[in-house]
């Protein structure tokens, strides 16, 4: 109890480190260009871009939290465990599927595929779900197909990448950890104990104040991410990503690092994506398209809430490896 | 009780600030129209979650969360109301679109859809299959292009697919075109070059990306970030190695700034 405080407190004072270096960096800014204009620009070009992203992705992360809530108080739970097949490999598939019909972007998918792994769905098959659903959702599939007008072959190497991606991450990890000791209790909602025969009134109070506490929980590291991850953006703009020139792998993996950093949603990616056609190799854009929405700052946060330490550890190093071998074993 | 206060103030400040960031029609230089239903739905279940908090308020809260926390939350509602959105001058700046304005007029062109990026990904993986589906597709969108009189009138809605068709299928040579937008000069820009682009917002203002075309035109008295309508002929010449359309501007009128100055490409 006293050792989860310390720890607590350590991860509070990294993250009040991290807005103090952000404040010091728009600070520095200001040191930079001497003179008020330039000051107040970029302070209202962070402004703009922080708040819109912040203005688009909190309802998601509200209706998130009210889905996942919303299978915690009204369904028992052995039902999800019995509405997925028993079989490995016919389980991942409806997995999935699942995710065809969840349009949701990726920091509203999590809360939801962590309430599945609490309510005893196999480990693969949330996991699975978790990463392939903001690449397979319809929005995604449309903005991409937009992006890249005309060219349908890159929306479809975009989806049977993350499947194949997502697939294979799930079970792997499933094959390193078990299902009971993924997530973090300690951090998990206090009053989890729901009692089924509660009256509807009462499951009612039950949804919306849960709702409440799971965003609350969850926002302030949502928050935090795009806070950093816009500061990386401007950052990232003003160098021009479109002046380097590198090899195939190392651009593979400055792809990599660009998605994890800027945390765009799977929704505006691929416009992104489109803008760096130009000077990076085709594999490395795939490799952007698949991953950012997998793994990003402001995920690896939100996870951090859930999972314990080492299998967030494992999760990472295993979906980074596995992109990346994937990737470029067939682009390059 | 008093964190469960805290959380009450939040939730209603989000509701209204959405609130009346949608009714004042504000949100549209934030995010993309379609998210619009969404923020509805989270307006919604933000109030009543608030109500039934209310209901709740005396209910001795289990959870110890740091109270200061809360101060993630009210950093962006300050940011919202308190750090004006000033479009034109984040417009003017090369922050505000994704990475490619910023470096050369052929990137520049690159963000605006465009023919050259697409032949590079056309690599030896493509099948022949793929170009069927595309000229299906191309075929589909020249339905809904039509010459006004053999006039190309690009409108707000028609931009995007205007600017995919003008750099894709190369056939419009000589056509008369028709466009709104802003000027864009960039440093090694002669003097009669300019580009009359668009902001394209895809998801939100955070990732905007840069339509336009390039135009030819003979009166030096074209203002950077000014809005112009211009007439003129296109025609299709080789640009650092590159065949782009090219507008040869016969009239530039300025105009003012629309209300709405993204276009949405879908």
């Amino acid at each position: 109890m006293y050792k989860n405080k310390a720890k607590n407190t350590t991860l509070h004072n990294l993250t009040l480190i991290i807005i103090t270096l952000s404040f010091g960096y728009l600070l520095g800014h200001l040191i930079v260009y001497i003179g008020f204009d330039q000051v107040s620009r970029t302070v209202k070009i962070f402004s703009t871009k922080f708040t819109s992203i912040i203005i688009e992705a909190l309802p998601f992360l509200l209706i998130g939290s009210f889905i996942s809530s919303l299978l915690h108080v009204f369904v028992p739970i052995d039902t999800l465990v019995k509405i997925f097949p028993e079989n490995k490999f016919t389980g991942t598939l409806f997995a999935v599927v699942a995710g065809v019909f969840v349009p949701l972007c990726d920091c509203a998918i999590i809360p939801i595929a962590m309430r599945l792994i609490k309510k005893e769905v196999p480990v693969h098959i949330a996991i699975t779900f978790m990463l392939a659903a903001p690449i397979v959702n319809p929005i995604s599939i449309m903005s991409t197909l937009f992006a890249f007008s005309g060219k349908t072959n890159i929306a479809i190497i975009r989806v049977l990448f993350g499947i194949i991606i997502s697939i294979s991450v799930g079970f792997l990890f499933s094959l390193l950890v078990k299902n009971k000791e993924i997530i973090n209790d300690k951090n998990y909602c206090s009053h989890c104990t729901i009692n089924l025969n509660n009256t509807v009134w009462d499951k009612i109070n039950e949804l919306f104040l849960h709702t409440s506490e799971e965003f609350f929980n969850i926002g302030k590291y949502v928050i935090t991410g795009i806070f950093i991850s816009t500061i990386f953006q401007m950052m990232f703009d003003s160098i021009g990503l479109n002046n380097i020139s590198i090899s195939n792998n190392h651009a593979l993996l400055l792809m990599l690092l660009f998605a994890f950093c800027i945390s765009a949603c799977s929704n505006s990616d691929a416009f992104i994506a489109r803008g760096l056609m130009n000077s990076f190799p085709f594999g490395s854009i795939i490799g952007f398209l698949v991953f950012g929405p997998m793994l990003d700052l402001k995920n690896i946060l939100v996870l951090n809430k859930y999972f314990k330490r080492h299998v967030l550890i494992i999760f990472t190093i295993t979906l980074v490896l596995l992109t990346y071998t994937i990737v470029s074993i067939a682009f390059f | 009780m008093k964190s469960k206060i805290t959380r009450i103030i939040i939730l209603l400040s989000y509701s209204f600030v959405n609130l009346y960031l949608i009714v004042t029609k504000k949100i549209l230089k934030y995010v993309h129209p379609k998210i619009i239903p969404i923020i509805v739905i989270s307006i919604i279940i933000m109030s009543i979650a608030s109500m039934i908090l209310i209901l709740n308020i005396k209910i001795e809260n289990h959870n110890k969360s740091k109270k200061n926390m809360y101060i993630i939350f009210i950093i962006p509602i300050a940011m919202i109301l308190f750090i004006p959105f000033k479009q034109s001058e984040c417009l003017n700046t090369n922050f505000t679109v994704t990475q490619n304005i910023s470096i050369d007029n052929k990137e520049f062109e690159s963000a605006g859809k465009q023919s050259i990026s697409n032949n590079d990904v056309m690599n030896s993986k493509e099948i022949d299959i793929n170009e069927v589906i595309e000229n299906n597709k191309l075929d589909e969108k020249i339905k809904e292009l039509i010459l006004e009189n053999d006039v190309i009138v690009v409108t707000d809605n028609n931009f995007v697919k205007w600017m995919d068709e003008l750099y894709e299928n190369k056939i419009y040579e000589n056509k008369e075109i028709q466009i709104t937008g802003f000027a864009y000069k960039e440093s090694n820009f002669s003097k009669s070059e300019f580009v009359i682009a668009r902001y394209i917002m895809v998801c939100c203002a955070a990732h905007m990306a840069v339509g336009g075309l390039m135009c030819n035109y003979m009166a030096d008295d074209i203002q950077q970030d000014s809005w112009y309508n211009i007439s003129g002929t296109i025609k299709y010449e080789t640009y650092d190695g590159e065949t782009l359309p090219i507008i040869k501007v016969n009239k530039a009128v300025e105009t003012e700034t629309p209300s709405v100055e993204y276009v949405y490409p879908y």
